[in-house]
């Protein structure tokens, strides 16, 4: 397990990161969600001790990890960066030779995981010819090519189109699944709810919540209701064991509790057919709403659907 | 046919078929499956060698490097050829380089008996003796002879001279009574020779520093410009990368510096300069042996410079103060070479020994022992500058956005 116990760090007077605190477990996916500027990116360097830290400390299976430790971790910064003239199969067996593989080894592993990225067509063209989707594939290949036992991406799925998002979850998930400790960072809130077994949420700095992603969801969300009837429904308004009501096109949503919606379900059903009724799967968005404020959201993540 | 080589040519077929470009096809290895293996350790020294690699691979693959390297190569070549071409008059060279012709085959001259001149040999000329003036024509008009030497035609008078189609320079200088000069002010003779030394000297060091000083910072600015470095830093210690850039940049310098002398050596041994050869050759390996320890030095600023900026278009007001320093040997010691105390300090002065000793060492000026004290003094500022450059180095090349200010990067603290 990959632990960050109350780090904090300063750039002159702006408090980049507060005191925090947060876990990845071995053999999972860890997702680190946030605004931008958050701090989700100095987080990630002072893992990767690219960044001092001013207090706090980062162990990994209780030592402490030094910038040696470090070497060994699968690393994609933020801002993407390859040499554009060289070719891409060469440089991902660059990075693998410079871990410590053999030529032969590092050659070998970088094209069998440019070939896994659908990347094997361009593997010897150079960097700079690739789309920025491909780049980024490359990208994740030379995170990978060491075979890290710890992964810190920084947004490892931005710019890549489905199919692609496909095989590096598939990629990711197998390294998981071996014991690697993953922590990436996303925007895609859906994308996130989909892969993830546990979060990390921060805002200004600080953590503000992190644990398994059903945890927090339990924690964060108000048990919702979705009934559908041919009628009008907007009576449920004016009922007092729901509250919250949210009136669509289809029907409405509703929170209240068990035998709230029990009532209000029987009250439908006396006033004609009921097309549907069940409890609404909470969404990581609600989750990200009400841990950070719906402010800090784009408009698209605060719908709320039934 | 493997899986790599299938997969590498997909659109082989129909238009937009692209050419074929050279390169190595890797054969897939399955990834690692099961727990996590120990991680392989790498060395200080292994780890800077793949960076030193790698640089020069890059550098030997651009398109401009091999267009300096290749011009200045034949630059040489060229200039030697001009030497030859015009030894006689060519004012510096030629003197000390006199006796260019010492190995050339002598001129056959064909000398009546009795003509009473030349009873020793003179130098560059092979004398065959013949019994009467007849004799000595049909042999010039033959051109088995350059020119013959005939007898005085009244006694008292000088010797007289048959040639074919041209006056034979050659016996005619040697044939002519020079009088003894006393010179009141004699010109300094080697003064040219000086002045072209530090010229050839000063020029290739200047050339050498300045482009493989430049290639090095502007690899350092796109390693930070692309946000490499980041991942790079995560592998390597910032020292074997710093260590690296300075290997494989001095590596290459110092390589190109050698092929240059060993192009000049050529082109003096082809051109008979055996005398010029004499005097070079032990100051020429000076020069190699000064300009690697001095590059080194400059390399080691260069790649602080390259650091300490975030845009390539910013590399050239922070390697400004660089190129200076570079530039300092070849404009001090082409203006002050007339002045001996002027060379003797400048031969000591860590910046400009490199061109001013091994100058000093052809004329003459100075000892081996000078020449070690110098080259242990440039090696004690080497190794102090490559000190600063390596805290410069590590506090700034993660620093990104405006330019890293000097004070600030020698004092850093940023990074652990």
């Amino acid at each position: 397990m990959l632990t960050v116990n109350g780090v904090t760090r300063a750039f002159g007077t702006i408090r980049a990161l507060d005191g925090v605190t947060f876990a990845v477990p071995r053999g999972q996916m860890t997702g680190f969600v946030g605004a931008n500027g958050a701090g989700k990116t100095t987080a990630m360097r002072i893992i990767m001790r690219v960044l001092a830290e001013d207090s706090g400390a980062v162990t990994l299976d209780g030592a402490p990890v030094t910038p040696t430790a470090a070497r060994r971790f699968g690393y994609m910064p933020e801002e993407r960066g390859l040499y554009p003239k060289m070719s891409t199969a060469e440089q991902v067996a660059y990075l693998g030779m410079l871990h410590g593989l053999d030529r032969q080894t590092a050659e070998g592993r970088a094209i069998e995981l440019l070939r896994l990225l659908d990347l094997a067509d361009r593997a010897y063209d150079p960097v700079e010819k690739l789309s920025l989707g491909n780049q980024q594939r490359a990208q994740i290949a030379a995170a990978l090519v060491h075979d890290p036992d710890v992964l810190i991406l920084d947004e490892p799925f931005s710019g890549l189109d489905p199919m692609a998002v496909e095989s590096v979850m598939r990629l990711l998930g197998g390294f998981a699944a071996r014991g690697a400790a993953v922590l990436f960072s996303s925007h895609q809130l859906d994308l996130v709810e989909r892969i993830t077994d546990t979060l990390v949420i921060i805002a200004g700095g600080r953590i503000l919540a992190s644990g398994s992603r059903a945890d927090l969801i339990a924690a964060h969300t108000r048990p919702r209701f979705a009934l559908e009837t041919g009628g009008d429904l907007t009576w449920v308004t004016d009922r007092e064991e729901a509250s919250d009501v949210i009136v669509g096109p289809q029907g409405v949503t509703f929170h209240a509790d068990d035998a709230g919606a029990g009532r209000i379900l029987r009250l439908a059903v006396d006033r004609g057919p009921v097309t549907r009724f069940g409890p609404v799967v909470p969404r990581l968005a609600e989750v990200f709403r009400d841990v950070v404020g719906g402010d800090s959201l784009p408009p698209s993540e605060r719908d709320v659907r039934p | 046919m493997s899986v790599a080589e299938r997969e590498q040519h997909p659109r082989g077929r129909g238009f937009g078929r692209r050419p074929r470009r050279r390169h190595r096809v890797y054969s897939p290895r399955p990834l690692p499956s099961g727990p996590f293996a120990e991680p392989p350790a790498l060395g200080f020294v292994a780890a800077t060698w793949l960076v030193a690699k790698r640089d020069m691979i890059a550098t030997l693959r651009s398109k401009g490097f091999i267009i300096s390297a290749v011009t200045m190569l034949v630059a040489v070549l060229v200039a030697f050829v001009v030497v030859a071409a015009t030894n006689g008059s060519f004012s510096a060279l030629g003197r000390i380089g006199g006796d260019i012709e010492d190995d050339v085959e002598a001129t056959p001259v064909a000398v009546v008996a009795g003509a009473g001149v030349m009873g020793e040999g003179i130098e560059g000329i092979a004398l065959i003796e013949v019994s009467s003036e007849d004799e000595a024509e049909a042999l010039v008009r033959s051109g088995e002879v350059e020119a013959a030497v005939l007898a005085p035609a009244d006694p008292g008078r000088s010797v007289r001279v048959m040639g074919d189609d041209d006056v034979p320079t050659d016996l005619v200088d040697a044939l002519t009574v020079t009088p003894e000069v006393t010179l009141l002010n004699p010109p300094r003779l080697e003064e040219m020779a000086r002045y072209w030394l530090s010229l050839v000297f000063g020029v290739l060091y200047l050339m050498m520093g300045a482009t493989f000083g430049q290639m090095i910072a502007q690899n350092t600015v796109i390693e930070k410009q692309t946000r490499i470095v980041e991942i790079l830093l995560a592998v390597v210690p910032a020292r074997a990368m710093l260590a690296g850039k300075i290997l494989g940049g001095s590596i290459l310098a110092v390589g190109e510096t050698v092929l240059l002398v060993a192009a000049s050596y050529a082109g003096m041994v082809a051109n008979h300069m055996t005398a010029l050869l004499g005097l070079l050759t032990v100051p020429m390996w000076w020069y190699v042996a000064f300009f690697l320890v001095g590059f080194v030095m400059y390399a080691a600023m260069f790649t602080a410079a390259g650091a300490m900026v975030t845009r390539t278009e910013d590399l050239a007001s922070a390697s400004t103060p660089i190129l200076l320093l570079v530039m300092a040997p070849y404009i001090l010691v082409l203006a002050l070479n007339g002045s001996p105390t002027a060379m003797a300090v400048m031969s000591f002065v860590p910046f400009t020994s490199p061109v001013a000793m091994p100058v000093r060492l052809v004329m003459g000026d100075a000892g081996v022992w000078q020449a070690v004290a110098a080259l242990a003094l440039l090696a004690a500022m080497t190794v102090l500058l490559v000190i600063a450059s390596a805290k410069i180095y590590m506090n700034s090349v993660l620093q990104m956005g405006s330019r890293v200010r000097l004070g600030q990067a020698l004092r850093g603290g940023t990074h652990t």
